[in-house]
């Protein structure tokens, strides 16, 4: 008994090794013949990553959760048609994105803010108002600040500055023209700067 | 270069999209105006703080919620296909119509006055003796036996086998299904009868011959539906 015990135990062993070293392809095939080890090892990996962005773009912990859960839920049915062409990391970048949008689409958010409270003055706050530049940005402060940004503007600022899209990817994901995005990203930048120099 | 026009235009001198004439104004306004120089220095602070935050992690518990709602989901995968398909199968019961042939509406349009009659003549001659048209042994229907169609017998056979096993099954089902059930059910033996009582009339009638074998059809249908919904 002890023995097959042990034999057991370097059979866990082995498995998680290889769930370690494998890529990301590998686990998905594996995951997508039933295999929750390898789909675990493929949560253990991504899962920071997809629930920071469901935390920023819908700024609220439990939706952020239930968001990351219904990715990894989509992504274990999806799992199968996953073929390598791309990234791992951009099919479920794209699976989360749409999943948030979704969300969004559910509760009636609008993406394209026009006017609304969180509307920029077109007034730039002179220097004098601050002798110096903020320093570093705390980056738990940029992160607090986000938070309080309009939905779409935070949309476009998450996916533009802190994921690295380009805006003519932005304005496909989201359905809004480049100038949209480019206008709402430049007023959440500025509607940041105010807010972190509140801060300061 | 005014200052307002500078700032609005400070994003997309940071991402690289003015052109180079625009970008060699923006730099001299810059250069001169420490405010505006301020924004540009702040704004290119966030963007690239905003590249370098850090990852959130969720409750540990998460793993467990996504782990068991796929489950959940894949226990429940069966029975998820079929309560998508039963809305199918219902809708489709509630909504079903009957179509006939021109020459079948036109018999039925003659039947219905031939049936006003017969019905006044039956009524006179059983009176208080009702007509049984939920289970197709009625009086007429037991007459109609004499003159049984090509693939009546089968038809009707495949009917009572699959009748028998769907009553014992009612008693289980919710009123609305009952009641859907019992209706279409009632429509289908009363125009069978109506038919029937015609083809007695006149035995040679082909229209009528088509409409009981659609009837006939029409009812295994609905019985094979109604056994699929379990």
């Amino acid at each position: 008994m002890s023995v097959m015990l042990a034999g057991e135990q370097a059979n866990n062993v082995t498995v998680e090794a290889t769930n370690v070293t494998a890529s990301d392809y590998e686990l998905a095939q594996a995951a997508a013949r039933g295999d929750m080890e390898a789909f675990e090892a493929l949560y253990e990996r991504h899962h920071r990553r997809v629930y920071s962005l469901c935390l920023r773009m819908v700024a609220n912990v439990t939706e952020a959760e239930d968001l990351t859960q219904e990715v990894f839920v989509q992504l274990f049915r999806k799992i199968g048609s996953f073929r390598g062409e791309s990234a791992f990391t951009t099919w479920l970048h794209r699976l989360t994105v749409n999943q948030v949008l979704m969300h969004f689409r559910k509760r009636g958010v609008r993406l394209e803010q026009t006017t609304e409270e969180g509307e920029m003055q077109d007034v730039v706050q002179v220097g004098s108002e601050r002798p110096h530049s903020m320093p570093v940005i705390d980056r738990i402060a940029l992160d607090k600040a986000i938070a309080q940004l309009p939905p779409g503007y935070r949309a476009v600022f998450v996916l533009h500055d802190v994921e690295g899209h380009e805006h003519e990817e932005v304005a496909e994901i989201l359905g809004v023209s480049v100038g949209t995005s480019k206008s709402q990203l430049h007023k959440a930048r500025m509607k940041l700067r105010e807010l972190l120099n509140k801060k300061l | 270069m005014d200052c307002r026009l500078v700032v609005n235009s400070l994003s997309n001198y940071l991402d690289g999209s003015l052109l180079e004439a625009e970008v060699r104004l923006l730099e001299i306004h810059l250069a001169e105006c420490p405010p505006c120089n301020i924004v540009r220095l702040e704004l290119a602070e966030i963007r690239s703080a905003a590249r370098e935050l850090p990852l959130h992690t969720p409750q540990r518990a998460l793993w467990k919620r996504i782990q068991l709602s796929i489950e959940v989901g894949e226990s429940q995968q069966g029975k998820g296909r079929e309560a998508i398909e039963q809305p199918g199968r219902w809708s489709r019961l509630m909504s079903r119509h009957f179509t006939f042939t021109l020459p079948q509406l036109a018999g039925a349009g003659a039947l219905v006055l031939a049936l006003v009659g017969f019905s006044l003549f039956n009524l006179s001659r059983h009176a208080g003796q009702p007509l049984n048209i939920q289970g197709g042994t009625g009086p007429s229907l037991i007459q109609a036996k004499a003159a049984m169609l090509p693939g009546e017998p089968e038809m009707r056979e495949d009917i009572e086998r699959r009748m028998s096993i769907l009553n014992a099954r009612k008693a289980a089902w919710d009123p609305p299904m009952r009641e859907v059930f019992d209706s279409h059910l009632g429509k289908i033996d009363e125009s069978l009868n109506h038919c029937r009582r015609n083809l007695l009339a006149n035995p040679a009638d082909q229209d009528h011959q088509q409409m009981v074998m659609a009837l006939y059809e029409e009812k295994l249908r609905l019985l094979e539906d109604f056994d699929k919904l379990k």
